[in-house]
């Protein structure tokens, strides 16, 4: 160190006035990017959440009248008699097709407790619940008759 | 005051909080020695400007990073090198900017001293401040200029010897002048 330059006797001046508003408006401008990124980030996140919770939370597809349903649906009385309509109209293609022997007896089954709520219907019309029963009774009726279809194609297919 | 004078534990804290407050008074403690050290290394005020600029940003910044008080000073001395030691490599291709000299007309040993040194090459200049003005050890000047040991002590000789002919000569200039 003896080889050293004395610099002590050089003049040291002080920065300009202002270099500490510039350093302050820059870590603002860093502070504000950075909160835009957290909140565009948190932003993000909840949409993700509540997305994800309103397809957790969304009910099964209501099904038609007619179809299989766990729950009973509030379908009014001129809907059921709409849907009842269109289910017979539907089972009256299939019963003129034949039926195999596996199908028949359930088939006379439910076409027998068919005939008994149209007896019901007949003392109370106006009955919703014995509609919605009927409903579903055609309903099961006509996916026995197309299930059954099915199979004898699969056997036919099958020879 | 000089970059190695400490900060105490409350100070520390306080920037880790970034109060806004501390982080002021903690620049106007280091301003002045900061910027005299990146007047010094660039040669230039508009990069010195920058080069300060970007460092106490950075040092507020990364406040995170610090664990012992009394080291911030040395902490930003080194973030403000690698600022100024940045520039230097990016500038490095382009065109040497033309620095802003008075003429000296008069003879002083300060103002000598002070021509020789703004005359010097970047990376000179650089070494021998670090070493002579501001303490550090070849092994941290090579480090921060990604160079080797022996790189930095070659270096710094020749910018010794060449500050020296210059005031040299600038000194017998000033003899034959009152003289003649």
């Amino acid at each position: 160190m003896d080889d050293a330059i004395d610099f002590t006797r050089l003049e040291r001046s002080g920065p300009p006035g202002d270099l500490w508003p510039a350093i302050a408006g820059e870590l603002d401008r860093r502070r504000r990017h950075r909160l835009v990124r957290r909140v565009s980030a948190l932003a993000a996140m909840v949409t993700v959440v509540v997305l994800a919770s309103v397809f957790v939370q969304m009910p099964a597809p209501t099904p038609a009248p007619g179809e299989a349903s766990s729950s009973p649906e509030p379908w009014t009385l001129a809907e059921l008699r709409a849907a009842s309509s269109r289910l017979e109209s539907r089972l009256a293609d299939h019963r003129q097709r034949p039926v195999g022997g596996l199908e028949l007896e359930s088939l006379l089954w439910l076409e027998a407790e068919l005939a008994w709520l149209d007896e019901q219907l007949a003392d109370s019309p106006a009955d919703r619940d014995l509609w919605r029963q009927r409903v579903e009774l055609l309903a099961e009726l006509n996916r026995r008759y197309a299930d059954g279809d099915w199979r004898r194609e699969m056997l036919l297919a099958s020879v | 005051m000089s970059l190695s004078s400490p900060i105490d534990d409350l100070a520390l804290a306080a920037l880790k909080r970034r109060c806004r407050r501390t982080q002021e008074r903690v620049y106007r403690q280091y301003s002045q020695p900061a910027w005299t050290l990146a007047v010094r290394l660039s040669g230039c005020e508009a990069r010195a400007w920058d080069a300060v600029q970007q460092a106490f940003v950075l040092a507020f910044e990364r406040i995170g990073q610090l664990r012992k008080a009394e080291q911030f000073g040395f902490w930003l001395r080194r973030i403000l090198v690698n600022q100024v030691m940045d520039q230097h490599r990016r500038q490095a291709g382009e065109q040497p900017e033309i620095a802003e000299r008075g003429e000296f007309r008069d003879h002083d040993t300060a103002l000598d001293l002070e021509r020789a040194f703004d005359e010097l090459d970047e990376l000179d200049r650089q070494v021998v401040w670090l070493h002579d003005a501001e303490g550090m050890k070849h092994a941290e000047i090579a480090e921060l200029a990604g160079q080797t040991v022996s790189w930095s002590k070659s270096r710094l000789a020749r910018a010794r010897e060449k500050l020296r002919n210059r005031l040299t000569a600038g000194e017998a200039s000033a003899r034959s002048m009152e003289h003649g």
